[in-house]
């Protein structure tokens, strides 16, 4: 029995579309990825964007290169076939942006908030 | 007291169920195929591993400013190696995606040639990076220097043991596809085999990111 | 239902034996230790066979006596 409408992840929808289609895909992902790569490496070294920028210049070319993977790497795509792995991957998004977004806060009210006494035992210091 | 039986070769679409008119409801077509419930499971696997990164990642975030006075990112990284290193795990996943192409087409030898490909970009990264810890540790820059380096190396070395791992996964498979052929299991295999090599490149993505360019900017 | 195999007993105590080694530095100990951990997944991973099916009717007999054997257990001493 054929389950019409559920993929898997890694599973692409191409039917009779065939090889070329295929290829073309991957080729694409890979064409832009490189693309991302080369443009996350340039604002590095470059004066193109204001330096406080940089930081989320190189997040948002990051996330847009995961996206790339996921689209044409890993065919997770947003048709109702794929649902469910939509669902689990912001799922797992969720989970990671609590604990990394978590971990930073904390910290950083932690050092805030533990002002640096005149005691040069003061091992809490990391600098 | 009979067992359900169920129907045979028939198309059922899983968005009409219980709907209007159709008498299947969901619980008399049984558990999904086999391939289905692998790789979903697999890819759950995959977001549990990408959230021990995210802790990873956390830890190197806090602590990245906690150099003791020794190096920083701006004195070990070298730009020019990540790129290199970078590249090879992205052609390396373009291969594994011409590889998959290749199962489906069910050809033994462009299946083996592709994944041997795969596998010496993969080869070539973890080369490199140890090339780059190595270095690091006869300059003295070890995990044990400072904090920083610590999760430096911990975040990195762990990101590197996983591509290792992979590597080792994928000799095996080749050895079995080439002994096997392409058996379902086989199949679902190789599956999830690419499900994890293009997960390493993502969490690459974030790792020469965060870390690497970060760290130099 | 899967087939019964004994590779998570000893890929254990291969992973048993090369936590030992790490922890005393017995590094020759410590590849071996892994490359028998290997070697066994290899072997299980190997396998051609490895289910094996249990027909509906057969689950039925079984169900059917069970519900018996219970039914036999509870009606006498409704009736007493």
């Amino acid at each position: 029995m054929f389950f019409r409408g559920e993929l898997t992840p890694g599973d692409e929808e191409r039917g009779d579309s065939g090889l070329s289609a295929g290829v073309r895909g991957y080729l694409i992902g890979l064409g832009i990825a490189a693309a991302l790569t080369v443009a996350s490496f340039s604002v590095v070294g470059s004066k193109l964007i204001w330096p406080p920028g940089i930081p989320v210049a190189l997040a948002v070319l990051a996330v847009a290169q995961m996206g790339v993977h996921l689209v044409f790497f890993l065919h997770i795509t947003t048709s109702p076939d794929n649902t469910n792995n939509i669902l689990a991957l912001a799922f797992g998004v969720l989970i990671v942006a609590i604990v990394v977004g978590g971990s930073l806060w904390i910290m950083l009210h932690l050092t805030t908030n533990m002002m640096p006494t005149d005691n040069p035992l003061d091992l809490h210091r990391q600098h | 007291m009979s067992a359900v039986a169920p129907a045979a070769s028939t198309t059922v679409d899983i968005h009409r169920l219980g709907h209007h008119g159709s008498e299947t409801s969901p619980a008399d077509l049984g558990p999904a195929p086999k391939r289905i419930v692998v790789g979903y499971g697999f890819w759950l696997f995959l977001l549990s591993d990408f959230v021990m990164f995210a802790g990873l990642f956390a830890a190197f975030a806090v602590l990245a400013g906690a150099t003791d006075g020794g190096p920083s990112g701006r004195d070990i990284f070298n730009t020019n190696t990540v790129a290199i290193e970078t590249a090879c795990l992205l052609v390396s996943s373009f291969f594994c995606g011409m590889a998959s192409l290749a199962v489906v087409s069910r050809s033994q030898l462009w299946t083996q040639s592709l994944l041997i490909v795969t596998g010496l970009f993969g080869v070539s990264f973890v080369a490199l990076e140890v090339m780059e810890f190595s270095e690091l540790l006869a300059r003295g820059a070890g995990p044990q220097r400072s904090a920083f380096l610590s999760s430096f190396f911990t975040l990195v070395g762990c990101h590197g043991l996983h591509v290792t791992a992979g590597l080792i996964w994928l000799g095996t498979m080749m050895a079995q596809i080439f002994a096997k052929g392409f058996t379902p299991p086989m199949l679902r295999r190789f599956q999830c085999f690419t499900l994890f090599w293009h997960a390493l490149d993502i969490i690459w993505i974030a790792v020469f990111t965060l870390v690497y360019l970060m760290g130099v900017a | 239902m899967p087939r019964n195999t004994s590779t998570g007993v000893v890929t254990a105590f291969f992973a048993t034996v090369t936590g030992f080694a790490l922890i005393w530095h017995i590094w020759w100990l410590v590849l071996l230790g892994l490359l028998g951990a290997f070697a066994t997944f290899v072997a299980f991973a190997w396998r051609d066979i490895d289910e094996y099916e249990i027909p509906a009717e057969e689950i039925a007999r079984f169900d059917r006596k069970r519900r018996n054997a219970r039914l036999a257990l509870i009606s006498p001493e409704q009736n007493a």
